[in-house]
């Protein structure tokens, strides 16, 4: 498939740019060079972030008002872009890995007769079509899955595709048009509270971070003693452990929960999903503790130790708080 | 109230996997385990939940596959679902989730359901792609990673997963489709009077072919292993020894 036209939805929140959108271009590189990128920016008012867009990268960006559009909805979008991106001629559509995009592009597929492949990692092409490589099989394994239809929606796993700013570039040409939302069936209610994200988790040097692998609530003792021993540390969780409530979901590591980077990261029977590997992988060094020795986590650490997290962490709060530092 | 709760029956991913001679899927034998998707237990916990207040809900379950998936059905209706839908496919293999939403989409149109319902993503092929292409197919709303719900008139009120820690609300319009995250509301455990009922009831059985299966619009060429984004050194040892090397390692590493 050769591919001349792609797009891409901007993703922006209160005025502000989200990096993904950044990062979608530089995924439409890497499908087709030379293809013509055309972005798109839905809202209210979008305007200024189509400029600025435009200034910044060069691109071509279609600004399409849509009068009241207090944020993402689902169906506004589905309704709004497909013309849109017919009139483009669009191959190849991008959108970001993310509540949103991953919310819209299943629909869009439909819409557009396309093939839809989330969570994209890595593009190549094989025998003359386009192959997109994503994480699977709770990270154990990587697909590699060619679309069978003319058109693809896609959407990007954050931080897959590294986006550098050109520089000094020709502004991209800025076009706007006006469209009214359809009548929806879906109504926005606002934000629902959400607890703050924990500062302690930001400040400490190291983490110690707590899986499922810890079997029950009461072995969160053993992590909790280990933190206790060592300065400067702080306790952590991955998601299925904050859902069993074993720590508040402030304490959370992961794409939905905190990007942390310490010097240490310890991870105590996690399994290392590729939901937990986001929050975490760019700590300085990463310790995994895990039985099962073909668990994801091992493939992000320096240090790895086969063992029963519950056997192991007595032994090693043994070695550090019998010992003077 | 009707409620659908579309689950999935996945190889049990803890099992050591291995690739099938055609470097395309799973190598599985008769001894594979295979469990249910953990976001679909959650979708079954949400719909059982929701019954429980909503007073007269009906909870069906609905999965498809060959004929194992019959076992994931059971679970969810040991959990409590009051009946069972298996759409059979004459394959063994993972069609595509197009396939798999519109021969869903096909079945829920026989049937009048207010709320369909699936995990967020299935745990194997990690695409979240069933749950909003049943809801494109079918023409009606949906929301993606949902962590909670309420029936609040004629609508259905969720809180709604964004970016770290933050959340929305919506209210959605019946019928509607929601993708379920994990969340508080942990799934229950089949019960065993309700495991001995499951295994009891009549399941409904739908070949897909009679549902008109569309071609299939991806394809997975190959699976491979991820490649170590870090050299991983593997301590060797007793417990101890491993626990005096790792502390060495982190005082000579100077970390704090």
């Amino acid at each position: 498939m050769s591919v001349d036209k792609i797009a891409l939805i901007i993703e922006h929140e209160a005025g502000a740019i989200r990096p993904i959108s950044y990062e979608l271009i530089a995924a439409a590189r890497a499908i087709a060079n030379d293809a013509a990128i055309t972005a798109i920016v839905l809202g209210d008012d979008p305007a200024g972030v189509a400029e600025r867009f435009a200034t910044v990268t060069g691109v071509a960006v279609i600004a399409v008002a849509i009068p009241g559009l207090p944020t993402y909805l689902a169906e506004v979008y589905l309704a709004a872009l497909p013309p849109l991106l017919d009139e483009i001629g669009a191959r190849v559509v991008c959108l970001g890995h993310t509540p949103q995009g991953w919310d819209c592009a299943p629909g869009l597929a439909v819409a557009l007769d396309a093939a839809c492949i989330t969570a994209v990692e890595g593009v190549a092409s094989e025998s003359g079509r386009l192959v997109f490589r994503k994480t699977t099989h709770n990270g154990k394994i990587v697909s590699h899955i060619a679309a069978c239809t003319e058109r693809v929606v896609l959407t990007v796993l954050p931080g897959s595709f590294g986006w550098r700013s050109p520089g000094e570039v020709v502004a991209g040409k800025v076009t706007t048009r006006t469209v009214n939302a359809p009548p929806c069936a879906t109504r926005h209610l606002g934000p629902a509270p959400a607890e703050e994200a924990d500062r302690g988790l930001a400040a400490a040097e190291v983490i110690i971070a707590a899986g499922r692998g810890l079997g029950k609530r009461e072995n969160l003792s053993l992590v909790q003693r280990l933190s206790a021993a060592i300065p400067k540390s702080a306790v952590a969780g991955s998601r299925p452990v904050c859902d069993a409530g074993w720590l508040p979901y402030n304490r959370q590591v992961g794409q939905t929960g905190a990007v942390v980077r310490p010097k240490v990261y310890l991870a105590c029977g996690i399994s290392g999903a590729a939901q937990h590997a986001y929050g975490m992988k760019d700590s300085g060094f990463i310790v995994a503790i895990n039985h099962d020795p073909h668990a994801p986590i091992f493939r992000l650490a320096d240090v790895g130790i086969v063992e029963d997290v519950v056997e192991f962490l007595p032994a090693l709060i043994a070695e550090i708080a019998g010992r003077k530092w | 109230m009707d409620i659908l709760v579309c689950v999935k029956q996945i190889v049990a991913l803890e099992t050591p996997l291995r690739l099938a001679a055609s470097g395309a899927a799973l190598a599985v034998d008769e001894r594979t385990e295979y469990r249910l998707n953990e976001f679909d237990e959650y979708a079954v916990e949400a719909a059982l939940r929701l019954r429980e207040t909503a007073g007269e809900a009906h909870v069906e379950v609905v999965s498809l596959g060959p004929p194992r998936v019959i076992v994931a059905i059971r679970r969810a209706l040991g959990m409590g679902a009051d009946r069972g839908i298996h759409l059979v496919t004459s394959t063994a293999d993972d069609l595509d989730p197009f396939a798999v939403a519109h021969a869903i989409a096909a079945y829920a149109r026989t049937r009048r359901y207010d709320l369909i319902l699936t995990g967020v993503q299935s745990e194997d092929a990690m695409q979240g792609a069933v749950g909003p292409l049943i809801a494109a197919r079918l023409g009606r709303p949906c929301a993606t990673g949902v962590l909670a719900m309420q029936l609040v008139g004629g609508e259905i009120e969720v809180v709604r997963e964004l970016e770290a820690g933050r959340r929305e609300r919506l209210a959605l319009s019946l019928p509607a489709v929601l993708t379920m995250q994990t969340g508080p509301d942990q799934p229950r455990y089949p019960s065993l009077s309700n495991m001995l009922r499951a295994n009891r009831s009549e399941l409904e059985t739908i070949a897909i072919e009679t549902l008109d299966s569309p071609p299939a619009r991806q394809v997975v060429t190959r699976l491979t292993y991820p490649l170590p984004t870090r050299e991983c050194l593997m301590l060797e040892g007793s417990a101890a020894d491993k626990a005096r090397r790792l502390r060495r390692m982190l005082v000579e590493r100077n970390v704090w």
